[in-house]
This record gives structure tokens, sequence and C-alpha cells, in this order.
């Protein structure tokens, strides 16, 4: 009788108290996180179910198209395309591979160690990141190309070779071109993640006798476990959908990746707006597995948290007279990777027309290219729509995501984790389906977007929210809660302690995701393709006219000046990351 | 004071219960120390009482106001309880310096900058830290963190101290003068306080009360010299020091203040325990600490309690020998003076004085 | 209280500038579409040439600017549309641009949601057939009379022509070497030596369009199956790796940026083939457009004499007869018997078999090496 009684008494208490949470739930805070998950939910969701719908019908919404899975037919009733997306997953984890382990060999470097210059090798590293991919891409070709590239016919010379001994139409070409050319991510991401790593965890194993390899595999590898695995997953992402690799070093090649398939399929207009987002399904469901897997790896956050507000200083690692070999590899690798294709993009803005470097070319060299691209209106409005759009995508991409960050990460509010899932789809969209589903959006909302620099906004934020939302989430997960509970305490303001403890802890993160989605409004050409309109032309645009219209020396001395634009904003969030960066101790 | 009525939560859906039914009052300018080991509950009790955590059932009371109530939906947000804090990572926010970590909290409450730093200061003065004002926390030795975490916790002037295993950071040495710190300082500002911690010495040293608890429930409440010499229950008597447990039946039911127990190998006369509400042949269990255990080669000469065994091990720990003797079937556990040197094997004899045992229900 | 205001503050004044600097910087597009342009072109048809020119100028100017879709590159536009303004100063000229999918993709979205925001399209003759019946606006005037009937339509006219030749590279292959037809493309001794961009649909087309179904389909089989082609994405690119001497010959490529390279010094020149492609750039009026004076200012000026020089001073083969012509050599090219137009005109090959071609016998192919 009586335990019975306790039982029902027991139910009693429960259901209390869920009301009782659930008017805590409904203080302002909760409001504001509910609007950032909403606009969030908003962004993505109403493109997405846009693309969904669109793969069962067949015609454009709005058309009174009929439902069918012919587009499924279509798009995956060939073997064809199982071959290219087995060629995309390997490409992407080979390329993703050769990224990391460099990005990564730079940013320890560069953070952890008293190699001399690291501000040069700093610089270096960002330097290619706003060179256009197109231009990259062709550079390695004209290194590596076993007629023309000029490391063949210089090694050829070298050593009396009678065949060129690179050849960048292959699998491995790809992989590399590709690989090289992404160090960026992986370099900021991880130099962030070591950044912010508590040393006495180090110390603490190198007393307990560990191997100097098993301390890094147990510490550090276990600690930036959330920053590593967030890192894979964009690069592994970027590798699957990225084109232009594929394009120029693929086709040739005779290997089809599944972005490939999609270009091929898509390519008569107009664009068959329905088979294309059937296409994009596969990088839906491997991009909602990818997060899935990264949710639970990370699940056990406080495990990971690093910065715990105790006995806290940043360690440089004295390497000795080893600095000066580490610094030989690392210049070594900045050569080959960095160097080596911006000369070529350098020479080749002073040439008439491409040729292999010569004594005859160089007297040849001219400033025409400079001279074309500063006389071209669109250059200078296409760039400062490019700095005000990238801009505030990347700011409002960042914020929004802190939001979403801090609702996965310190709340227990159900349907997190699906909304940490939901913000991070947009990623597997590809640009020229997620441009067409906002095209249609906003030429029938009747909102004054379309045209303006806002739907470009939209697109870029809703693009880029997933790249924002890892960094920021594995950021913060390096912070323990208590530095944030210690603030509550102090303050009911939850922004404001948001604000003063929470962001300038994971700042150097947050920088990274920022100026990482600002270099991608500079390089992503399929959503503003469509997207932009007269008057509100971003750069890439402009790019791809130029390539188009074969003006490849114009297009070099384009990137030559972004680069030396990058080099200068780079030089600048280096000095804001480090007067805001903990202060690393003695 | 704190009162602390039927706290109660779980987690997991439901299906792991952190705290079960916790009640406890903290009187005021009295420390209080809920003692545990990890997963007991200690913790959800006193985050609870913070505000950091949503108990799902039960009251507390801070001076007469109610800050969390289930029933009446009550829940007061953390910064207007007017604690302070110190947590077991420091949580010192490694990004400001000394300074600006002890004035977060006081900005915002309507005082000038001028009050503000002037109350920082007057903290850091309290924890003997003055001119390290302008450092940035990190360059701050473990030790200096903690104290930097005290004078934040202390600068708000708050109306009750939580420590929450402020002490488990720090090597040894560091950690009994922090102790020293921490206990000073609380009886000179006189600030009711909750500590929470699973070090038993830490407690023993530091606290007016104590709370054993286990799997989410207060076992014993009682001062340290209580909980320490007349446990009342099993659990407290092993988890606060070290304790030979015997099983013991009773010779002799309501005599006076001195009984006689029989133990398989011996009987025993204790002193000064009430056996009132046991009666002839009840089981009981003798408690005794290893450092009430007399030990010599040759015999007291005692008619009571004296006892034969043979040394199975000793080690030799500078203050004491930590020595086991194995008496029967029991392995008895015993802190001999050090100057004293026993082969393993050889025969020695143990003495109890009467009035050193504790009883408990078996 | 001041840290909380100052913290909130900050913010606030952080996302206000923002907001101003996006009002400031981009104005929604408030283009007001006419009922029908067609109505109002009719109206002009009695008047004289340039009482019209003035009417339209008059109206231009009011109307205050011109928008104008096109396939063309960046710096040709700005060229055509300065010299456009410094005849007709007061009328703003704006210009989009992409491939011809884009434009038709962004023609189309904006028609179907009743959006008209553009007044002038160029747009190519693969993509003509897929807009909506009613986007285009028919239209007559004096200046367009004077192109070649072949060249225009009732909706349309092309503003110059390009043919598709073959280019090759002079230090890697000797003129008299060089293949004369197709069927030479065959031959074994080109062995990954002749570029071939992807996108080569009018030169399946011509071909299909000259010797029939079987033939083509024959013929496509065994070039796909030779190993010659080096398969590449853009075509102005294959010039520049021509040039570069990336493989001797590339097939094909446009002539005025061959012309181009070799006027600068680079070691390459072009000829034709047995059959190559003429493309017209047909060039409309939106029926719906909210310009309607400026976009046929700007429409008849493309195509006057005046206009097509300034094209023809590009490289590029004028459509208007009246207008003198720099590049000499294509324009030969064009009245060349092996260049066809008229097959590849506006309404010409059957896309899907064409398509289907390209797509499995040569693409398709390359990738199962």
């Amino acid at each position: 009788m009586s335990q019975i009684a306790e039982i029902a008494t027991g139910g009693q208490i429960v259901r209390r108290a869920g009301l009782l949470s659930l008017s805590r739930r409904l203080t302002w805070r909760h409001g504001a996180l509910a609007i950032i998950a909403l606009v969030v939910v908003y962004l993505t969701l109403v493109p997405l179910g846009m693309i969904l719908y669109g793969t069962l019908t067949d015609g454009p919404p709005g058309t009174g198209a009929s439902f069918t899975l012919q587009n499924y037919v279509r798009a995956y009733g060939s073997p064809d395309i199982f071959r290219a997306a087995f060629n995309s997953v390997s490409f992407a984890v080979l390329s993703g591979i050769i990224s990391f382990i460099i990005g990564c060999y730079l940013a320890w470097v560069t953070e952890r160690t008293n190699t001399p210059f690291k501000g040069v090798i700093y610089i270096a590293v960002l330097v290619p990141f706003l060179v256009p991919g197109i231009l990259t891409t062709i550079s390695w070709v004209f290194l590596l190309s076993p007629n023309i590239g000029l490391i063949n016919k210089v090694a050829e010379s070298l050593f009396g070779l009678d065949k060129p001994p690179f050849n960048i139409y292959s699998f491995a070409g790809m992989v590399w071109t590709f690989g090289i050319d992404h160090i960026t991510l992986p370099f900021l991401l991880m130099a962030a993640a070591f950044r912010s790593m508590d040393p006495t965890l180090e110390e603490a194993a190198s007393i307990s006798s560990m191997g100097p390899l098993r301390q890094f595999y147990q510490i550090n590898l276990k600690i930036m476990f959330p920053s590593i695995l967030a890192t894979c997953l964009l690069l592994f992402v970027r590798g699957i959908e990225t084109f232009e690799a594929p394009a120029v070093i693929g086709i040739p090649a005779g290997i089809p990746v599944f972005a490939t398939e999609i270009f091929l399929a898509l390519r008569r207009a107009p664009t068959d707006y329905n088979l294309a987002g059937t296409y994009s399904t596969a990088y839906l469901l491997i991009t909602v597995i990818g997060v899935l897997l990264y949710l639970r790896v990370t699940r056990v956050a406080e495990k990971f948290a690093t910065i715990t507000g105790k006995a806290y200083r940043p360690r440089v690692i004295d390497l000795g007279t080893w600095r000066y070999g580490v610094l030989c590899l690392t210049m070594l690798v900045l050569f080959i990777g960095v160097f080596l294709p911006l000369a070529i993009v350098l020479w080749a803005s002073f040439m008439p027309f491409y040729a292999q470097p010569s004594w005859h070319m160089l007297s040849m060299a001219t400033f025409a290219n400079y001279v074309a691209v500063f006389e071209l209106d669109e250059f200078y409005r296409a760039f400062w729509n490019n700095l005000v759009t990238g801009v505030s995508a990347a700011t409002i991409a960042v914020l929004l995501s802190v939001g979403i960050a801090w609702i996965v990460i310190r709340t227990d509010i159900p349907g997190r984790k699906m909304l940490d899932i939901i913000a991070f789809t947009p990623i597997a969209l590809p640009g020229v389906v997620l441009s067409l589903a906002l095209l249609w959006l906003y030429l029938t909302v009747p909102l004054p977007v379309y045209g303006t620099l806002w739907i470009l906004i939209i697109a870029f934020v809703t693009k880029f929210i997933p790249i924002s939302l890892r960094v920021v989430h594995a950021s913060m997960l390096q912070v323990h809660k208590e530095l944030e509970e210690a603030a509550e305490l102090s303050s009911s303001s939850w922004l404001r302690n948001l604000f003063s403890i929470v962001v300038p802890l994971i700042l150097p993160g947050l920088l990274v995701g920022w100026l990482y989605i600002l270099t991608l409004t500079f390089k992503v050409l399929s959503i503003p393709i469509l997207l932009s309109h007269v008057g509100t032309e971003v750069l890439p645009v402009l790019i791809f006219s130029l390539y188009q219209s074969g003006g490849i020396t114009e297009l070099c001395a384009m990137g030559v000046i972004l680069t030396i634009f990058i080099a200068v904003v780079a030089g600048l969030t280096r000095l804001i990351s480090a007067r805001f960066a903990i202060k690393a101790g003695e | 004071m704190i009162s602390v009525q039927g706290l109660a939560k779980t987690y997991a859906g439901g299906n792991v219960r952190a705290i079960d039914g916790v009640d406890f009052q903290v009187e005021t300018g009295k420390i209080f120390t809920l003692l545990g080991p990890s997963g007991c509950g200690k913790t959800t009790s006193l985050r609870s009482v913070a505000g950091l955590e949503q108990p799902d059932a039960g009251e507390i009371n801070l001076f007469g106001e109610t800050v969390f109530s289930s029933t009446r939906g009550i829940s007061l947000h953390p910064s207007k309880r007017k604690i302070g804090m110190v947590f077991q990572s420091y949580a010192i926010w490694p990004h400001m310096t000394v300074l600006q970590n002890i004035a977060y909290p006081l900005k915002g409450k309507g005082l000038s900058r001028a009050q503000i730093e002037s109350k920082a200061r007057e903290a850091l003065r309290m924890v003997d830290l003055e001119g390290f004002e302008d450092r940035p926390a990190p360059k701050l030795s473990g030790g200096q963190q903690q104290r930097v975490a005290l004078a934040r916790a202390i600068a708000s002037d708050p109306r009750i101290f939580l420590f929450d295993e402020p002490l488990s950071n720090l090597d040894a040495k560091l950690r009994e003068e922090m102790r020293g710190h921490i206990r000073a300082l609380q009886r000179k500002l006189g600030i009711t306080s909750l500590y929470v911690t699973h070090d038993q010495v830490e407690a023993l040293s530091i606290s007016d009360f104590i709370a054993v608890m286990e799997k989410g429930k207060i076992v014993e409440v009682g001062a340290p010299r209580d909980i320490y010499l007349h446990p009342t229950s099993r659990f407290a008597a092993q988890f606060v020091g070290l304790t030979n447990i015997m099983p013991a039946k009773l010779r002799h039911g309501d005599a006076g203040d001195t009984v006689r127990v029989d133990l398989p190998f011996t009987s025993l006369l204790c002193q000064g325990l009430t056996t009132k509400a046991h009666s002839k042949g009840d089981s009981l269990m003798v408690l005794l600490r290893p450092e009430n255990v007399r030990v010599s080669s040759s015999s007291f000469n005692c008619e009571t309690n004296e006892w034969r065994g043979r040394v199975i091990s000793s080690i030799f720990l500078g203050e004491f020998i930590d020595c086991t003797i194995a008496c029967g079937d029991f392995q008895v556990r015993a802190r001999v003076n050090p100057f004293h040197q026993f082969e393993d094997g050889a025969e020695v004899y143990l003495h109890i004085a009467p009035e050193r045992f504790s009883l408990l229900t078996a | 209280m001041t840290s909380i205001f100052s913290v909130r503050l900050k913010f606030a004044a952080c996302g206000l500038a923002l907001m101003t600097a996006l009002t400031v910087v981009s104005r929604p597009v408030t283009a007001q579409a006419v009922a029908d342009a067609e109505t109002f072109f009719a109206s002009l048809e009695s008047l004289s040439a340039a009482q019209r020119e003035a009417k339209l100028f008059e109206g231009a100017k009011k109307e205050g600017s011109v928008v104008w879709y096109t396939t063309d590159g960046p710096q040709p536009t700005q060229q055509i549309l300065r010299a456009f303004s410094k005849k007709y100063p007061g009328v703003k000229t704006e210009f989009i641009r992409g491939k011809s999918r884009e434009i038709a993709d962004r023609i189309t979205s904006e028609a179907r949601a009743n959006r008209h925001l553009f007044d002038l399209a160029k747009t190519s003759t693969e993509t003509y057939d897929m807009y909506p019946p009613n986007v285009f606006a028919s239209y007559k005037s004096p200046t367009k009379s004077e192109i070649p009937a072949a060249m225009q339509g009732d909706k349309w006219a092309s503003v110059f022509t390009f043919v598709r030749v073959m280019g090759y590279n002079t230090k890697l292959v000797k003129s008299e070497d060089l293949p004369k037809s197709w069927d030479d493309l065959l031959d074994p001794k080109w062995k990954g030596k002749i570029l071939f961009d992807e996108s080569s649909l009018p030169e399946v087309g011509v071909l299909y369009a000259r010797w029939g179904k079987d033939r083509t389909a024959a013929y496509v089989e065994k070039l796909g199956a030779s190993g010659n082609l080096q398969i590449r994405t853009g075509r102005t690119t294959l010039s520049q790796m021509l040039s570069a001497g990336e493989a001797p010959i590339a097939v094909t490529v446009y002539p005025y940026d061959i012309e181009n390279l070799r006027t600068k010094g680079a070691p390459v020149d072009w000829a034709l083939l047995d059959q190559n492609p003429g493309l017209l750039q047909p060039t409309s009026i939106s029926r719906r457009a909210a310009h309607p004076h400026a976009a046929a200012l700007l429409f008849d000026y493309l195509l006057s004499k005046e206009g097509q020089e300034v094209y023809a001073a590009m490289g590029r083969t004028p459509s208007n007869p009246n207008a003198s012509v720099k590049n000499e050599r294509e324009k030969a090219a064009v009245q060349d018997p092996r260049v066809a137009f008229d097959e590849m005109g506006v309404g010409g090959a059957p896309l899907e078999e064409t398509t289907k071609l390209l797509d499995e016998k040569i693409l398709r192919r390359s990738f199962q090496r």
C-alpha cells in the first residue's frame, strides 16, 4: 500500500518539476535562443524543403508539376554514378589527409615550437587563401603537366630523364593539387586548438612516464579530438563538393567524380533543377552521417574541456638546434606548396600570354594585365560588394553559430541535436541547387531581397553556417563549463556573460571561422553566379567571366592583387588574435 | 542560514537518481561539509543550492528567503541568490587580469567604478594577493589562482559561501596551507558556508558539521569529532578514516556504561558506550581505529583487552608504522610509534583501552 | 549598470552600422514593367530614322538606365557600353553576365515570378528555343533591317558572329602537316595530341547537319575510340594551353582568341577544317522592358554601323555589312562554305541526339580508359 502511495507522489513531483522547468525555460534568454534557432531553421529548412520537394516532381515549383520518382532513376540509375561517387570519396579522403597533415604540422610549428620566422610562416600559409581556386589548379598544371610542366622540364634537364617524372593528369595529381590548396583550413583550425590547449595535461603525462608518442596520442590527440574531427569533416565535405580540380585535371585524366557527373548532367539549359536537387540528396546523406558521427564522438564534452581556468599557460616547446631542421622542412613545404604555384601566378601576371619562364619571355614582361584589371569598372564594385557581403555574412554566420553551439553544448533543450544537424545540412547542398531554390523563393516572396546584396548574404550565411558552426562548436567544447557558471553566479545577464566570458575565450576559433567564410565568399562562384544582380556582382563572378573569356594572365594579375590584400588582412587578424588570445607564459 | 528540504534530482530521463531526498540545515556562520565518494550526490546538492542545477523536487531557503521550491514554482537565478562560490577548477577567467576577475561580479550592481575597484582591492588584500592586481590570471601559480577565486567569491559580499572541492587540484602541502586559509577567512567573515569534498581529512579539519553522503542520501550528520570517534553508521565509519570492523555479540545487556562483547577470538570490555537499545546476545559491530591499538613485543600485563597476534606486514610511513596483525582469523590494522620495530611474523601483544571503541548494530 | 550597457551598446552600434552599410550599398531592383513593349515599338514604325532616334534618346534619358543580360565577357561589354554612353550621355548602362545557361535560368525564373528586370538580353543559339514564348518582343527598326536576313528573326538579331576553328601551335606542328578535315583527326599520329573542349556541341551539330545521323554517329564513335583527344573544360583556356605548348592542335577555338594571342607574339595560328560551326549571337528586347526607350536605343546602337565597328575593333566579325572589318581573315571564314551557320541557326539541330553522341561516345569513353 505504502509503496503505491510513494510512487504516486513521486509521479506528481516529476510532473510538477516538468512544469517548473518549462516556466524557467521561458525567460528572455531562451527567447533569444529561440529566435536564433528559428532564424537558422528558416534559413536552412525552407530551401532544403523546396529542394527535397523538387526531387519528387517533374518541373520547377509553381508550374503545376506532378509527382514522380523519375529523377532518382535518372540520377542513380546508372552504375557510372556509383563509380564516380567512389572516386569522389577516395579523392576527398586522400586529399583531406594531405591537407590535414601539412596544415596540422604547420600549425604545430607556429603555435607550439620556438622555430624562427613564425610570422612569415603564418602569413605564407594564409596567402593562397584568396587566390581563386581555378588559378591555383591551373598553376599546378603549368608546373606538373607532362608536356609543359616547369618542374618536369627542370627535372628532365637536371637528371637527364627521357620521360617527365610527374603527370598532373592522374588521380594522384588531382589529389595533390586539391590537398595542397586546402592546407589553410586545417592550419587555422588546428592552430586555434593548439593555442587553447592546457600544457599542464602534457606535463602531467610526461611525468607519468609515458613515451612521447604515446603521450601525443593519449593527451594531445584526445584533447583536440573535436577540433580534429571538425576539420576532417569540413575538408571531406569540401573535397566531395569541389569542382575545380576534377574539371581541370580529372576530366583530362579521364577520372570522373560525383561533382563531374552533376556538372555533365546539368550543363544543358535551362538547369534541370529537379535532377540537380536529386543529386544533392547523396551529399545530404553523407553529411548527415558525418555530423551524427561527429556528435557521437564529441558527446562527452567535458572530457575534452581544456580551458578550465586553472594554471593555464600555453607552452612553447624548445626544439634546441632542431628548430633549424624544422625551419628547413617548413620552408621546403611552403616553397613547394605555396611559393611555386604563386610564383607561376606572379610570372603569368606579367606575361602577355602564358609561356614557360625564360629570358626571352622575361623581355616581354608587361604591366598590361594589371592595367586591364584596374581599368575594369566591375573590379572595384565587385570587390567592394564582396567585402560588404563577405564581412556581413561571416559576422552573421559566426554570431548565429555561437547561439546554436551554446544551445547544443550547454542546454538540455530537447531537439538540440536536431538543430545541430539542420544547421549543418546546407553544406551538402551544391551551390547551384541552393541558389536556384533561393532565387525562386525570393522572386515569389514579397520581400525586398532579390536583386539586393541581402539575397547574397542570406545565401552565404545559409551555405557557410555549417563551417562556423563546426569551428565554434569545437572551440566551445574546449571551454570548461565552470567558467560560465562562475559568470552566471556573478550576473544574471546571459548576453553579458556570453560576450564577456565565452566569446573572448573562443575568439581565436571565431576569427578562424570568420576569416574562412570571408575568403570563401571571395572564392565560391556557384552561389553569386545566379544570385548577384545588376550592381551586386561579387568577385568570383568577375573572375569566372575573365576565365571564360580567356583572360588567364589578367586573372593572374587579379590573383596577385587579392593575395596582397589577404596578406594584409591576415597580418591584422594575427595581431588582433594575439592581442585577445590568452597571454602565453614564459 | 541554509535550509534544504527533500531535495531530489534524477538524470538520464529519470533512470539515475543523483540525489534522493536530501535534507540539511546549516546554521549561520558555520561551515557545513558534504562528504562522500564521487557520485554520492554531494556536488549535485551544492550546485542545486547555487542554482546551477535544477532539482526535480524539494525546497531551498537561504536566510528565510525561498530561492528554490518545486511546489511553489520558485527558482531564483544564481546571481540573485547572493552566493560566493569557489569551483574545483577555480574557474578563473584566463583572458582577464586578477583585478578584472574579481571586479566582474561587482559590475552591474549599481556601484561606481571607484567603489568596484576599492571593493576588489579589499578582497585581494584579504587573500594576501596585494600587488597582483594587473597580472594576467594565467600567470599565477595554482595556489595563487585559488586565492583569486576566493577573493572573487568574497568581493560581492555574499550571504553564503559554496566550495566545490576547491583544494583537489593542489599538491598536498599547498592544500594544507589553503585549508587553514579558508578556515581562517570564513571565521573572520563569519559567512555561512557549504563545503563539498571527498577528502575526509579536509572535511574533519575545516568543518563545524559534516554530512556523510552515500548514493544520493545523507547517512549521518555530526560534528567532526562525533563523526570520527562515534560514527553511527558503518558507511561513515569506513569512509571517514581507517577502521577495523569486527562482528561481535553482546554478553551483558544494559549494564551501566560498561559492557562486555564477544569477538570470535577473544572478548572485549567496552566503556562509556550506551547499549540501551541492545539486549544480551545481540549481534553488534565493534569499530576500532588503528591509532587506538597499542602494540608491543612483550605483554602489557593487563587483564582486559589484551590479545596476541602475529605481524603480517609493517610499513614504515614516517609519522607511524602501518602494521597489519593477524589475530585468529582477523587482520587488525594498527598504527605504531615509528620508534618501534617489528619483524614480519613476529609475535606481538595488542592492547586497547576500554573507552576507545565504538559499537554499531550489525 | 554601465558595463552591461556598454557591451549591449557596442553590439547594437555594430549591428546598426552593418545595416546602414548594407542599405546604402544595396539598392533593391525596383523596375516597373510596362504592359507590353511591343505596342510601343509598333507605334515607332511611322517615324523617320532621325525622329525615331531623337524620341528614343529623349525617352531613354527620362528612364535613366538600361539593363542588359549578356553572355559576352566583361571587357567587351564594358567597351561597347562605354561607347554607347559616350554617344548617349545620361543613360546609365548596367549589365550582368553569365554563361548562356545561367542567363536562361535567370530570365525564365524571373518571368515565371512575373518580375521583369531586364531590358535587353544576349542569349545563344543553343538556348534560344528554351525561353518562354512571350519573353522577348517583336522588334523592327531601320537599323535592324540593315542586318542580313539570315542573321535576324522577328524577335532577335545577331550582334556579331563567331566561327569555331582548329587552332595549332606553330612551334609544334607545321602548317603543311595540319589535318585538313575531321577525318584527318582520326590519324593515329595525333594520339593524345588534340585538345578538345567538353562543351563542343555545335561541332557535333554541324557534322550531324551536313553528314546526317548515321555517318556522324559512326564518326564520333571512331573519334572517341581513337584516343587522340585530350578532353578539357573552358574553351578560351584551351587557346592559352595551346600557346603554352600543352598540345599541338586544339579543336575547336575562337579565331579572335588565337589572333589576340598571335598579335602578342604567341606561337599560335588557326585554320579551317572541312566542317566548322558558325555561331550567331542572338540579342533580343524584353517584351515587358521597364526601359523600352533605352532598350530600343541600345539595341539599335549595337546593330548600327558605329556600334558594329566597336565590335570589329575588338576582332569580332560584325553582322552589319556596312561596318568595316578589322579581322579580315575571320570575315573570310564567316563567308567560307566550310562554315555552317544556317544549320546551326536559331531552331537548328536535334539537340538531344547530338548531346547524347557527345556525352556517350566522347566524354564517357574518355572516362573508361
